[in-house]
């Protein structure tokens, strides 16, 4: 039972909230990770022609 | 030689954002005004500063006063300024002070923005290579200074000027080319700072730091602050002091408060037209947070005095404020039809719109498929961790404010332009915003999001720096004087060679007419000339000049004496030019083969092609 707080007078079962909080946080977390590598990837997958066409006499020149 | 004027042109930019300084930080103390915050308020001032003379040197422009009134105008900021002086040096001590305090990362990240600031506004001081500015960001200016306040119908995107160009206009008034390119690379400093305070707003130093550092190793920003030679970078640091000033709007009901906002907006609307969309943008936000009509009214004033003067100007020439884009209502009769499609074309105003792809815009991540460039890659930060800031930091006016000047700019870009590089004026915003979405995620996030996180930033911050060092490092080496100016521009500006050329045909001919040139980039011509591409010619309309008789009375009018091909005509035009060589009227006097860029510049592919100047016999 909670004595105080805004869960005050109601009754938990704390490990398992815990486990439940525990599990939502990491799900959010996987999604945004997910996200962070996908928007990234579509991102420069836009400018791949880009750079390979400034690159690659870059890199020919180099070589030379 | 060449780094003593490289340090004096930097050092004078410097004196000039003091002096905006002083003038701002005295108009703010008659208003009463006082934001507590010494960094913001010192950015507020400047900002307030350079508006006011932006608008000031308009009235100079017009009034043909420009050699004598700059002058006076600086000395009269200075003045007014002088008894600022204790207390803005009191905010600069304690600004420095707070800097010199901070924590070992926060020095290093102080160090590496100064760091990239001097070469950035090292590589500045270049001669001018700049595309669009040798076509018209200098151009116009140039040509105001030698003819006088006037439409230039012959350079249609000369209507396209701004308030910003005032600036450009004042450093060559001054005598001073890298002056005019130190006033352009101001804002991207003084934007910086505007990221980092706005950002400072939700997260820690060290992450606001970080925001300051992306925005100016940004490939675009890198661009626009060095060797561009345009103005955008000023609507950037006027938009991020708007974000910050116009979140105050609720807590301080003060007119006055409602008069700065409204004049930071003019001054981005008078910019440039895309300009009236981040206006917009700020309103909406300002109207959401004030809640008053009243206070909307007084903010709207104080956006049209500080920034209606380019829209008034083009108004008298030509009945459009928008010149040419509304002409095809307002004026009808007096369309050059291929050159207004040119003009929609170049920017991207007759683009095609999808919600699929304008949702892009706010996001920084609308790319051209078909013809993608690096003036739109303004890396994934905003794409990545804009949205993990609308859904993770508190909504704070700040937040609200941000937001709504993000979103309303990015998606008022795509609507009206297509371009994605015209949302530049609310990158410094969408940055502090992404970084802070980036900070929540770090803070409550584990080791896997944690080291994600670290490693986006880390690695468009390291392929920044490179490409800044191997983008900017032949206009460093000319600026400190390792390459002569005279080979720098032959390498680096398009149409150079074939500008010089002209020069030394027709040094000493001045007086005897003009020469119609099609190429584009004009700058660096000393000769009167008038501009005659087609494509971006107003007064080349290819409808009204389709015979030998209508080409002669044109001579006649515009005091055509020689006429440049380089090699070939424009399409539309080529038949009554070549029937008047065949007939003698046009008689070939010079030719040489010169080179130039065929296709982009930074691919390095160069061609030759045969100048001609010829005559024009009466």
């Amino acid at each position: 039972m909670q004595s105080s707080g805004p869960l005050a007078g109601k009754c938990y079962n704390l490990p398992g909230l815990r486990e439940k909080m525990f599990r939502r946080i990491k799900l959010l977390e996987l999604l945004a990770c997910l996200w962070i590598i996908g928007a990234q990837t579509w991102y420069y997958a836009q400018f791949a022609e880009l750079f390979r066409s400034v690159l690659q006499p870059i890199l020919r020149g180099l070589w030379r | 030689m060449a780094l003593i004027a490289t340090l004096a042109a930097l050092g004078a930019a410097g004196l000039f954002c003091f002096l905006s300084i002083l003038a701002g930080h005295r108009l703010f103390r008659w208003c009463a005004l006082d934001f507590g915050n010494d960094t913001e308020h010192l950015l507020y001032c400047a900002a307030l500063g350079v508006v006011l003379f932006e608008a000031a040197v308009f009235f100079l422009e017009a009034a043909g006063a420009l050699r004598v009134g700059i002058p006076l105008l600086l000395v009269a900021s200075a003045v007014a300024g002088i008894w600022e002086l204790p207390l803005v040096y009191r905010r600069l001590a304690l600004l420095v002070r707070r800097i010199l305090s901070g924590t070992r990362g926060q020095k290093l990240l102080f160090a590496a923005i100064l760091a990239v600031l001097l070469f950035e506004g090292i590589a500045a001081m270049a001669p001018l290579t700049g595309s669009d500015a040798m076509h018209y960001h200098f151009a116009a200016p140039s040509q105001v200074l030698q003819a006088g306040f006037h439409p230039d119908f012959f350079i249609t995107s000369s209507f396209l000027t701004g308030q910003g160009h005032l600036l450009i206009l004042t450093g060559l008034v001054l005598g001073s080319e890298k002056l005019a390119m130190g006033l352009l690379y101001l804002p991207g400093l003084l934007a910086a700072t505007g990221a980092a305070c706005l950002a400072r707003r939700w997260v820690s130093r060290e992450w606001a730091l970080l925001a300051a550092l992306a925005f100016l190793l940004n490939p675009v920003v890198f661009w626009q602050i060095s060797t561009a030679g345009v103005p955008d970078l000023w609507m950037a640091f006027f938009a991020v002091a708007a974000v910050l000033l116009t979140a105050r709007a609720r807590a301080d009901c003060s007119p006055a408060l409602a008069a700065a906002c409204g004049i930071l907006a003019g001054g981005i609307a008078g910019t440039k037209y895309v300009g009236c969309i981040f206006a917009a943008a700020i309103l909406l936000a300002f109207a959401w947070e004030s809640r008053s009509l009243k206070r909307s009214a007084v903010f709207l004033s104080g956006a049209l005095v500080a920034g209606i003067w380019p829209y008034a100007r083009n108004f008298v020439w030509t009945g459009d404020p928008v010149f040419p884009f509304a002409s095809r209502w307002l004026a009808p009769s007096r369309v050059n039809g291929q050159a207004l499609a040119s003009m929609l074309a170049s920017t991207g105003a007759s683009g095609q719109r999808s919600i699929a792809h304008l949702w892009r815009f706010p996001f920084f991540a609308a790319v051209d498929r078909a013809n993608p460039g690096f003036w739109e890659l303004f890396g994934p930060f905003c794409l990545v961790f804009f949205p993990l800031f609308l859904a993770l930091i508190p909504r704070t006016a700040y937040w609200r404010v941000a937001v709504i000047i993000t979103l309303g700019g990015g998606l008022g870009i795509g609507l009206t332009s297509g371009m994605v590089r015209f949302a530049l004026p609310v990158l410094p915003i969408a940055l502090a915003a992404a970084f802070a979405g980036a900070a929540a995620v770090t803070a409550e996030g584990g080791r896997i999001a944690r080291g994600l996180v670290a490693v986006t930033i880390a690695g468009f911050l390291l392929f920044s720096a490179g490409a800044l060092a191997v983008y900017a490092r032949p206009a460093v080496a000319a600026a400190v004087g390792l390459t002569s100016r005279e080979d720098y521009l032959q390498q680096r500006a398009p149409d150079y060679a074939v500008s010089k050329f002209v020069n030394r045909i027709l040094a000493g001919k001045e007086n005897e007419g003009n020469a119609l040139v099609f190429f584009r980039h004009v700058y660096y011509l000393k000769v009167p000339y008038l501009y005659g591409n087609t494509e971006d010619s107003w007064a080349v309309d290819p409808t009204r000049l389709a015979t030998p008789e209508a080409w002669r009375e044109f001579f006649r009018q515009n005091r055509i004496r020689w006429v440049v091909r380089s090699p070939q005509y424009p399409k539309e035009i080529t038949e009554p030019l070549e029937q008047l060589e065949r007939n003698g009227e046009l008689t070939p006097i010079a030719r040489k083969d010169v080179t130039t860029f065929q296709g982009m510049r930074i691919l390095g592919i160069r061609k030759t092609l045969t100048a001609i100047i010829c005559q024009v016999n009466d």
